[in-house]
């Protein structure tokens, strides 16, 4: 060792300065400044100095319905559809890795094509696929004979919930599929081959070995997918306005009402915090329970 | 009873043919070293009697019965794999009961069993330890013993030492060749390692480029090679190969080295009068005669390694070894004269490489 951070502090500091400038303006001011700002009354629309009002913003929050609504919706549709992305995501990769050997690389640039898709068009795209007149939803739905007329999914709660899903799970796929592949190819194949001649069939190979061994792979991909989820407002912005009835009102939406339709950065500061919290406690129980640490080396 | 049987086998990886025409019988309970340069066929012919590589052509039977379209699991055999392929995520235990617990076995047999296992094996006190926690040694005996655990008739090993410090490896070849006494199933063992084929085997099998160059008891193929390839691969340090001709001194046949030196050979016939032959001598047939030693070489290097010494020295261009005691050994650059003992001489045909005496 060259150089010892009690013997040159200020080398050290000076190293260390670039990254630490950059998290701090990017990251921890933002974050630090929010949560101030949830003590205050701010608003562009009121003159003056900020005065602090304590916890008056969280009261009010707490007492608001459509705030409960919100929790509670994407809690819903971000658990749903992280879990289904997840899900589908293996299968897929599954699909992949012991089946269609030969086009693996060309099936697998394909699906990801649709994680460079932006949500702008995931949710025009899923918005025609529900439409009440040219819908291929409804189209099949009513051709198939599962239901007579055509339905208007996106003017019934459930039905925009599950529209809401279906394109947060669509658009995550690949991200879960490549990881989840990734996650395969490191399993060595002498450890398939042994569980073979151990006389586990496919499917208890996939439930004792297989899994098992990627569980961690998967779980912090889940994490990552539902933070993105949790922060994703493009899909009831643009197609539902969080409606009908604030079905569709999830958290990020609500707080961005909050800030640029009632002006109130304040109480959005509130929910945003609030939001916040929320993500690390969703966060901690999935790293917690999550996450095995016992074969980790 | 499951000797294993293998007829006319070929497998090619794409243009690359690996196995050419194999045919060999393993008897029930023997234990069976397949031995050869890497890349001579040898790991993909193991893993066909695994069932864990498709049969292109030609039969596998297993007891009897032919398996060619046999799953793995059906096939009552279990294999140790040379990075042992144990479960990471599963203790010892688990481990160990996994193909039990697949075959359906009931739990309180499963218990039985794998603590008998755990004893013979010394795991009894690591069974709650998982993969990572264990030292290689450790590993390889749970990859052992999960291959007990089932009391398969055949035993298939990937080169199951190759991972291991040269002591523990000495020390493992002791135990599996124990194992293989007590528990009497048929084994079949892939090394790249001589001294492993030579030290384990009931019968080696020498592969090189897909094909079997010899199969045999240890000693006899060290003493008795077919050609050239079986009579370098066994053996350290390895034989002395030394070109020349068969030639008649007036007299009797005998070999002249590149030097003009005569080399007279006893069971050689008329018939090979004139032909080039590669005079094959192991070190320990190779004594020092000051005074009628036919080759005459300088010392080059002299290697003690305890009871024996191995002194290499050059003739003409080639480096010639012998082992001497070590009370008469050379030294560097002496001049030394060799003779070759009577039953020590090979002859190779130069051309084909085969045996010719």
């Amino acid at each position: 060792m060259l150089y010892r951070v009690k013997k040159a502090p200020w080398f050290f500091a000076a190293l260390i300065l670039p990254a630490a400038l950059v998290v701090g303006f990017l990251i921890l001011y933002p974050v630090i400044n929010g949560i101030y700002l949830s003590f205050t009354d701010a608003s562009p629309l009121r003159q003056g100095a900020l005065k602090f009002v304590g916890f008056e913003n969280y009261t009010y929050l707490f007492e608001e319905e459509v705030f409960y609504a919100s929790v509670f919706n994407t809690s819903f549709i971000v658990f749903v559809s992280s879990a289904l992305a997840v899900i589908m995501g293996f299968l897929i990769a599954l699909l992949l890795h012991f089946g269609v050997k030969r086009f693996a690389p060309l099936f697998r640039a394909l699906v990801f094509q649709v994680w460079v898709v932006p949500w702008i068009c995931v949710t025009i795209l899923w918005g025609w696929m529900f439409n009440k007149e040219y819908g291929l939803i409804n189209y099949l739905m009513t051709a198939t004979g599962m239901t007579e007329t055509n339905m208007d999914i996106l003017f019934d709660q459930t039905g925009a919930q599950w529209v809401m899903i279906a394109g947060f799970t669509w658009r995550s796929i690949p991200f879960l599929m490549v990881i989840a592949l990734a996650g395969l190819q490191s399993i060595s194949t002498e450890i398939i081959e042994a569980s073979e001649l151990d006389g586990a069939r496919f499917l208890s190979r996939i439930g004792h070995i297989i899994i098992p061994m990627i569980r961690n792979v998967l779980m912090v991909a889940l994490l990552l997918d539902s933070v993105r989820f949790f922060q994703e407002m493009t899909l009831p912005l643009l197609l539902t306005q969080g409606g009908p009835v604030n079905a569709t009102m999830v958290l990020s939406l609500f707080t961005y009402q909050l800030a640029f339709e009632n002006w109130d950065f304040a109480l959005a500061s509130a929910a945003g915090t609030v939001w916040l919290v929320f993500i690390i406690v969703v966060a901690w129980i999935v790293l917690r329970f999550g996450i095995r640490k016992e074969h980790v080396k | 009873m499951a000797a294993i049987t293998l007829a006319n086998l070929f497998k090619s990886f794409g243009p690359v043919e690996v196995l050419k025409d194999i045919n060999l019988s393993i008897a029930d309970k023997e234990f069976c070293v397949l031995v050869g340069p890497s890349g001579c066929g040898k790991s993909t012919l193991l893993r066909m009697i695994a069932g864990l590589e498709e049969v292109q052509a030609g039969t596998i039977e297993i007891g009897g019965e032919t398996v060619n379209d046999m799953r793995p699991r059906d096939r009552n055999l279990a294999m140790v794999f040379q990075g042992y392929a144990l479960y990471p995520h599963k203790t010892v235990k688990e481990n160990l009961s996994f193909s039990l617990k697949m075959h359906k076995y009931k739990k309180d047999e499963i218990e039985t069993r794998v603590q008998k296992v755990a004893e013979t094996l010394g795991l009894d006190v690591l069974l709650g330890r998982r993969p990572g926690q264990l030292s290689g040694g450790q590993r390889q005996r749970v990859a052992m013993g999960r291959a007990m655990v089932r009391d398969p008739s055949v035993f298939l090993f990937d080169e199951p030492l190759s991972n291991l410090d040269a002591k523990l490896r000495v020390q493992m070849r002791t135990e599996i060749r124990d194992l293989h006494q007590r528990i009497g199933a048929t084994s079949v063992y892939v090394t790249h390692d001589q001294i492993e084929a030579m030290t384990m085997a009931d019968r080696i099998v020498i592969m090189n480029n897909g094909v079997i160059e010899q199969v045999g008891p240890p000693l006899e193929l060290f003493d008795n090679p077919a050609n050239v390839f079986v009579a370098t691969f066994l053996g350290a340090p390895s034989i002395n190969l030394l070109e020349g001709k068969v030639v008649s001194d007036g007299e009797k046949l005998g070999v002249r080295l590149v030097d003009g030196s005569f080399i007279s050979v006893p069971d050689i016939k008329s018939p090979l009068e004139d032909t080039s032959v590669l005079m094959g001598v192991r070190p320990h047939h190779l004594v020092v005669d000051p005074e009628n030693g036919p080759i005459q070489a300088t010392v080059k290097v002299v290697e003690p390694t305890g009871v024996e010494t191995f002194v290499f020295s050059e003739f003409k261009g080639q480096e010639i070894a012998c082992q001497v005691v070590r009370q008469a050994a050379p030294k560097q650059k002496d001049k030394i004269r060799l003779s070759p003992t009577k039953e020590g001489i090979l002859l190779f045909d130069k051309t084909s490489g085969e045996r010719v005496i």
